[in-house]
């Protein structure tokens, strides 16, 4: 099996919001870094499920309805896991 | 000296009083910038 | 038994930025509002009054948008402090409105529960319902209300609709404390509060599975698209300019006629003598020189509400963000800097929603070199001379676009080093921003601000730059000489005297001493320069009803040096331009940047740092235009 089928993966390592494609819809895992506390704040919280819709400097993502932009040193700090 | 020349004279003399009174005045700045700039945020009171 | 006056309850607001807390405090007070403030320092909390249904005074408090009551940044800790009640002058809210916004209240309610953990009466205003509903959202009031132990009042606050239900919640006798019962456990109230929320929103606010692109997402493809996204900022930009010159040239030519009229009039009503002069020379030259650029101070603030007001202003600092990381700033500084474009001072108090403190002093410390409204008279009046054409044409928008970058590439340039010497940061702090749908511009709103800001152009025209031109008029009229001749007589009087003192320090600069001595007038208030020449040559007596503004023009660019040369060439004008461009002449800004800042050191050293570079610039210019023989 080639390690690098996500899906199988998910459960053990999820992916940070950096390495997601874009358009892709993932739900948050778990929030990792100094950050976490705004980034809860701002929605993105466990659970929730968001996707992303453009890559670059700073990432852009809807999330709960909201669109919201964080850069890449935050995204970095998300770790989601895709929804099929 | 004419009327007309009393009257200017006076004008200036006023404005000046008005001006060193409003640069003496204690500084009871309670809004933001104190001066009318016209920014929507600080409207005095 | 003392009777003591009945205190009015206090009402407070609170919601995230962009729930529309701000519509509904308008709504409820009306004109009965003003800016408090508190703590000594001046937070946007503003103050109002209201009327529940049965006639009961209630003072309300508007307290600045925040995420959550952590007090991560001042707004937030303003806020805790207010609900807490240890704001100074303010009394502890009696009753706590939580606005949220309808479409989003997964994020919304954090902030909600945080403030009914608080212990006080709550009301929640559900607000923009008719956006969660077109967006799929179903939601369901009763079951909301039932779950947070609160009333929960839906509301559309743009569209008026709610204000009553919400002003009936209001009325004695307020609303039980709620019991918070998502806190189960003492350890993580997070955890608790995550919870419930995705569980309430489960019950009362079902979202639709499909995301669908809506009419925001289609115009950020563009509009936020890495090139075409730029090309969108620069033309937007570009036109604002350029619609501030053409659309303003009627009302400014009808202003202009009515002032010479006025002046002839005014002319005709006395002999010659002194006050006719101080009226017709002083005051209409001096003022109505000023008044004449009120259109195009309202469209500049027209343009920037609308673009405000229709949410493109996040997509700017969104892709605004990259440029500034070159300059040592970020997304977060653009709009405090592109506040500063109308006023300095809105703008440097803008930079409190910047996490990073070093950032923020670096962004106050350049924002007076963002062209300031206050500027846009000398432009206006020095632009056309370099071309010499009449208004309006795309070159004379070109030129002052080029005055716009001129100031702001500096800015970032000098951000850039100061930030570098500031060294590193203490915490890292990270680019955030949301990007709110699309809407309709608020008319209402932007309206009446643009006539606030028009207003108060207005009275400091009819104020201090009143006064200033009547002092002017002084300096240029007395002592007077027995000369018939207009130059020997100005040569003679205070002015002059003060003109031959500044003419050697000015004159590597290209300006002589009249030149000069309106530069240091203009100290005072920048758009007193227009006035300052108005009445410096202004020797002879005006005629009836020529325009005010293109005889200011025309006489200048007749005037010489005494040995014949032209005084006003294009590269003096463009000398002219650029120390304005760098000059700190605002003593406001210089008293909120110290407010801001923290010190008086930073305030004093912006004005000296400033005032030199803009004296150096201008003579670079001008030694090096001559050399190249312009």
């Amino acid at each position: 099996m080639t390690p690098s089928s996500t899906t199988n993966r998910s459960a053990q390592s999820p992916v940070t919001l950096n390495q997601v494609g874009v358009n892709c819809d993932v739900r948050i895992s778990s929030l990792n870094g100094p950050a976490c506390e705004r980034l809860r704040d701002l929605g993105f919280c466990e659970q929730m499920q968001l996707r992303k819709i453009s890559n670059g400097r700073n990432l852009i993502c809807t999330v709960c309805g909201a669109k919201m932009a964080i850069s890449r040193d935050l995204a970095e700090q998300v770790l989601v896991s895709p929804i099929r | 000296m004419d009327w007309q020349t009393i009257t200017a004279l006076s004008c200036v003399l006023g404005t000046l009083a008005v001006f060193a009174y409003r640069i003496a005045r204690p500084s009871g700045k309670k809004s933001g910038c104190g001066k009318s700039c016209g920014c929507g945020v600080e409207k005095k009171r | 038994m003392s009777t003591v006056p009945e205190v009015p309850p206090t009402v407070a607001l609170v919601g995230n930025p962009n729930s529309g807390k701000s519509t509904i405090f308008n709504a409820l007070t009306g004109k009965n509002q003003r800016v408090g403030n508190f703590a000594g320092v001046t937070v946007e909390v503003k103050v109002g009054e209201t009327y529940n249904p049965h006639g009961k005074k209630l003072h309300v408090l508007d307290l600045p948008g925040c995420y959550s009551l952590r007090a991560n940044s001042p707004d937030e800790k303003i806020a805790l402090e207010a609900l807490t009640g240890q704001l100074p002058k303010t009394a502890k809210p009696d009753l706590v409105v939580c606005v949220v916004d309808a479409s989003n209240l997964e994020r919304h309610l954090q902030l909600a529960l945080q403030v009914i953990e608080l212990g006080l009466p709550c009301v929640l205003a559900l607000n923009m319902v008719d956006v969660a509903e077109k967006s799929g959202l179903r939601l369901d009031p009763a079951k909301l209300s039932e779950e947070l132990g609160i009333p929960v009042v839906p509301m559309q606050a743009k569209a008026g609709k709610g204000i009553t239900d919400l002003k009936q919640a209001l009325r004695h006798p307020f609303p039980p404390v709620s019991e918070a019962t998502w806190l189960a456990n003492a350890e993580s109230d997070e955890n608790d509060r995550r919870d419930f929320i995705a569980r309430l929103c489960e019950l009362a606010a079902r979202r639709p599975d499909s995301q669908q692109r809506t009419l925001s997402d289609k115009l950020d493809s563009f509009l936020l698209h890495p090139f075409f996204g730029w090309v969108a900022l620069v033309a937007v930009m570009f036109c604002v300019f350029w619609a501030i010159f053409s659309f303003a040239s009627i009302p400014m030519d009808l202003i202009d006629g009515a002032l010479g009229g006025f002046g002839g009039w005014v002319e005709s009503l006395m002999q010659p003598g002194d006050f006719r002069s101080l009226l017709v020379d002083g005051i209409i030259a001096g003022v109505g020189g000023v008044l004449v650029f009120l259109p195009q101070i309202i469209l500049l603030f027209l343009f920037i509400g609308l673009l405000e007001s229709s949410g493109y202003m996040s997509r700017a600092a969104f892709l605004m963000d990259g440029v500034m990381a070159k300059a040592g700033l970020s997304g977060k500084s653009f709009l405090p800097l592109f506040s500063s474009f109308a006023c300095a001072i809105p703008g440097v108090m803008a930079t409190r929603t910047i996490d990073s403190a070093k950032e923020r002093l670096v962004t106050i410390f350049v924002a007076p070199w963002m062209s300031c409204s206050a500027r846009l008279p000398v432009y206006f009046l020095v632009v056309p001379l370099i071309l010499g054409e009449k208004e309006g044409s795309w070159k004379q928008a070109l030129i002052l676009f080029g005055i716009y970058v001129l100031g702001t590439v500096t800015a970032f340039v000098v951000a850039r080093v100061l930030r570098g010497r500031l060294g590193p940061e203490a915490t890292t702090s990270h680019f955030m921003l949301e990007l709110p749908s699309y809407r309709m511009p608020q008319w209402g709103y932007i309206l009446r601000h643009v006539l606030d800001r028009g207003w108060a152009f207005v009275r400091k025209a009819g104020t201090v730059i009143l006064g200033l031109s009547i002092l002017l008029w002084a300096l240029v009229t007395y002592p007077k000489s027995d000369s018939e001749d207009p130059g020997e007589a100005l040569a003679h009087s205070a002015m002059g005297r003060i003109g031959e003192v500044i003419e050697p320090v000015v004159k590597p600069l290209g300006f002589d001493g009249r030149t000069g001595t309106a530069i240091l007038t203009s100290f005072a208030a920048r758009e007193v320069f227009v006035s300052s020449i108005g009445i410096i040559f202004s020797v002879e007596e005006t005629d009836d009803d020529v325009e005010t503004r293109s005889l200011i023009r025309d006489k200048i660019s007749k005037a010489t040096w005494p040995d014949g040369r032209p005084l006003f060439t294009p590269l003096t004008m463009v000398s002219l331009l650029v120390f304005f461009i760098y000059a700190l002449q605002c003593l406001p800004t210089t008293a909120v940047v110290a407010r801001e800042a923290g010190s008086w050191k930073w305030a004093i050293g912006q004005f000296v740092f400033m005032s030199g570079f803009a004296y150096l610039a201008s003579l670079i210019v001008f030694q090096v235009g001559r050399l190249m023989g312009f």
